[in-house]
């Protein structure tokens, strides 16, 4: 059985967002169908769905003017700040095979989350 | 004085609603961020249509009743005044990278007034010379010679309230102050101004819902008969999970109905000594002795006899 990762802290001791190293695999081959090889994550929350948040995950070259970088296993990851306060100590790993959901955060700061998994509650 | 053809004057309800602020909101991400935070389908709204739609928790229930006027270049926001502050701290919370700009004290539709009535179409023909047909559930500017500032501009919109159809005219306030003084001159009219408990004893006797008494926290806008203003086929909201499947599976515990009940009955009705609900308006005493009320009720106690009230559909 594989471990399950656990959220990581950046050098000043606060919680980060991680990303696994298979999430990374599928993100570089989604960017290569993309014609974007080397493009990075956008990581965030809007509001809305269900539960009242939705979470966003688009591929990005660059990052936004206050937009915090996370490097992580090779991957840029860019979040602005506001969503980052809802995503701080979230893993985001990629879950396939015939019960898989494609990428999946995995959200200690998620009270409650809709159906679907689209969006949660804090 | 000209009376209409059975001799009586035609008579027009007039309300000026204090009781509700209006904001302006503009920027390009504005109308898809209150799409995802209300009940109905914002989406396909164009310039000068407007749309009730409902802010809900994430459990369902109801913030308050929003009119929403798209116009070429913002959004009029209409709320409860009271609510007011809570509703922008929503928009606030849920409000991430969009562009958007809301305006609190914007000048231009500070005021609104409704005007309603089987009358209420004659009156604007007759004072402005319009087709009125032309704005039905949209919206028109008009323009009319006021006492003191030449022309002055108004923005008539025609709205769907629940069972009412009538119409509101968005301005300064002080311009319409002087459109009821324009409206009062026109000779085969009867202009009635309701004042706010006319008005009350009118919306309750028309099972109308309002915030803080039936909308609120504590009931979702299934209970308050609000159903027209949710769709079930846009996507996601903020509550749309819990409403979906109070409405899929007919889980909805309480209705708001119009009953008449005696004076003294004042909050809590009883049957066989348990509470099956609560009365959250009341009719004014000197309007059929204060007996119709609007009350949530357990659906469950809705067809039994009760000795202290009676469940009405309308005002007898």
């Amino acid at each position: 059985m594989l471990d399950k990762p656990s959220a990581q802290r950046d050098k000043s001791g606060s919680l980060t967002i991680t990303i696994t190293s298979d999430a990374v695999t599928h993100i570089r081959q989604f960017g290569k169908i993309d014609g974007k090889e080397k493009a990075n994550l956008r990581v965030g929350v809007k509001g809305g769905g269900c539960s009242g948040l939705t979470y966003v995950l688009e591929l990005a070259d660059k990052p936004n003017e206050n937009e915090k970088v996370i490097n992580e296993n090779g991957l840029e990851l860019y979040v602005d700040k506001k969503s980052y306060i809802f995503l701080a100590g979230t893993i985001l790993e990629y879950q396939g095979g015939l019960n898989g959901k494609g990428f999946v955060f995995n959200n200690p700061n998620a009270k409650t989350s809709c159906g679907c998994g689209t969006s949660f509650s804090v | 004085m000209k009376m209409n053809e059975s001799g009586t004057l035609n008579k027009v309800n007039l309300h000026y609603l204090n009781h509700y602020s209006y904001v302006s909101i503009k920027g390009d991400d504005a109308m898809d961020l209150l799409d995802r935070l209300t009940t109905n389908d914002l989406s396909s709204l164009k310039p000068m249509e407007h749309i009730y739609t409902i802010l809900t928790s994430t459990k369902g229930k109801m913030i308050d009743l929003l009119s929403v006027l798209k116009l070429e270049d913002q959004i009029i926001l209409g709320c409860s005044k009271n609510a007011l502050k809570t509703i922008l701290e929503w928009i606030d919370f849920y409000t991430f990278g969009e562009e958007i700009e809301i305006v609190i004290d914007q000048k231009d539709y500070e005021s609104s007034m409704m005007v309603f009535g089987d009358n209420a179409v004659k009156l604007f023909n007759k004072t402005f010379d319009l087709d009125m047909s032309l704005i039905e559930g949209k919206s028109m500017y008009v323009a009319f010679n006021s006492n003191s500032d030449g022309r002055s501009k108004i923005l008539i919109i025609n709205k769907k309230y629940y069972h009412t159809d009538h119409y509101e005219i968005y301005s300064t306030t002080s311009i319409l102050i002087q459109l009821i003084q324009l409206f009062s001159k026109k000779e085969d009219f009867a202009i009635n101004l309701m004042n706010d408990q006319e008005f009350n004893n009118y919306r309750i006797s028309n099972n109308n819902p309002v915030y803080p008494s039936e909308i609120n926290e504590n009931y979702n806008p299934l209970e308050a008969g609000l159903k027209k203003y949710i769709s079930f086929n846009k996507g996601c909201y903020v509550g749309q999970e819990v409403i979906t499947r109070l409405d899929s599976y007919a889980k909805v515990q309480n209705k708001l109905v119009l009953i008449k009940a005696d004076k003294q009955i004042e909050t809590d009705l009883t049957f066989n000594d348990a509470n099956i609900g609560q009365i959250t308006s009341h009719t004014s005493e000197d309007y059929l002795n204060g007996v119709y009320k609007l009350a949530y009720i357990k659906k469950k106690f809705l067809n039994d006899n009760h000795d202290s009230f009676e469940i009405q559909n309308t005002v007898e």
